[in-house]
């Protein structure tokens, strides 16, 4: 087990931290997605721990974002928790089920969700390239809860699988299926997978497979990264966010399926 | 049994639930900070200190929950004070998986 750290080691941990913390607050998807293949890939942290630091760093986006957006009442309380309900049970019980998986097959799943999300947020990108910021939510009845909760039980299961947030999924249902507006959807959605990762990251944690020694830089700046990007959030151009990640997606997800292929992931 | 609620006064009990996620995030935040900077400097307690704001941070979900115990059972919303129930059972649950598949 690696106790200290290089002064550059930390610096690049901070950085990768700002970098998602900043994507979460913008685009309002992230922070795990790219936390745990970066750490996996390039800092030699097994499977098991990379998950560990996305959890706790999708904790952190949800806090602090949720801070905010539940005071400018943008967030459905009621409706987030009633989902939470949901996925915080796929979350335990799929955070169990990850402990006796091999680090292979972790890493399998999660090429399959990076490509999922990219090709998610292609679609996304696409389709609103033309289209102006919704500012005003309009009134709203959530409809479909049988749905919802469906859903809901997946996502969370991802969460407790791959460390990420599981908002790819729980955005487009609230909004297709349920009638939730979309910037509420969103909203909501973040403020659920506090929560729910909190569901995971207790096995996790006892399990001693959250290494605090990589987490607490990356979560430092994850936390300045989502408070800055909040700021700027306003003036940037939601499209080009979603094109960005678009692209880290898509090269995430052909890097691990290479080390999986050469057999250089543990 | 549930009470309609008028905006202000749903924005009001909100407010409770916003100020314990921003407590847990500035508290986190900071230690983690402290925590980080101690390991640059090589101080030896600056792991200690980063574990203690993980271990902040991840109280915030569970503080935040509570947060909204308080407020259904001022609302007398007896369903969600189940459903508030029922995630604190499973968050407590998987806490106690996690030491049995150690």
């Amino acid at each position: 087990v690696v106790t200290t750290l290089s002064l550059a080691g930390i610096i690049y941990l901070l950085c990768i931290g700002v970098g998602a913390g900043a994507f979460g607050a913008l685009a309002g998807v992230g922070g795990g997605a790219i936390i745990t293949p970066l750490l996996a890939l390039y800092f030699g942290l097994p499977m098991h721990q990379a998950i560990g630091v996305g959890l706790v760093a999708v904790i952190a986006t949800s806090t602090a974002s949720s801070s905010v957006h539940v005071e400018r009442h943008i967030v459905n309380v009621k409706l987030g928790m009633i989902l939470e309900s949901a996925t915080t049970t796929g979350a335990a019980i799929a955070a169990i089920i990850a402990g006796y998986l091999s680090a292979r097959w972790l890493a399998g799943i999660f090429i399959a969700f990076l490509a999922f999300s990219c090709y998610n947020m292609l679609k996304r990108a696409w389709s609103t390239r033309n289209e102006q910021l919704q500012t005003e939510i309009p009134p709203y009845t959530p409809e479909n809860y049988p749905a919802g909760l469906l859903a809901s039980v997946f996502a969370g299961a991802l969460s407790g699988l791959l460390g990420v947030g599981g908002g790819v999924i729980k955005v487009p249902v609230m909004y297709l299926f349920m009638k939730v507006p979309l910037r509420a959807a969103t909203a909501t959605s973040n403020f659920t997978i506090g929560v729910t990762a909190a569901a995971s990251a207790y096995v996790y944690y006892m399990r001693g497979d959250i290494n605090v020694l990589y987490a607490a830089p990356v979560v430092a700046g994850v936390f300045a990264g989502s408070l800055g990007g909040a700021r700027v959030a306003p003036k940037v151009r939601s499209t080009h966010i979603l094109w960005l990640f678009v692209l880290i997606t898509g090269y995430m997800a052909i890097q691990m399926s290479i080390k999986l292929a050469t057999g250089k992931i543990h | 049994m549930t009470r309609q609620l008028s905006p202000e006064e749903l924005k009001k009990s909100e407010r409770l639930i916003a100020n314990t996620l921003k407590v847990g995030a500035y508290v986190s935040f900071v230690l983690l900070l402290v925590g980080v900077g101690s390991l640059v400097a090589k101080q030896s307690n600056g792991l200690t200190i980063a574990r203690i704001g993980i271990i902040a941070l991840l109280a915030a979900p569970v503080m935040r929950i509570l947060a909204a115990v308080v407020m259904y059972a001022k609302e007398r919303d007896t369903k969600m004070i189940l459903v508030s129930l029922w995630i604190l059972a499973v968050i407590a649950c998987s806490a106690f998986a996690g030491i049995v598949t150690h």
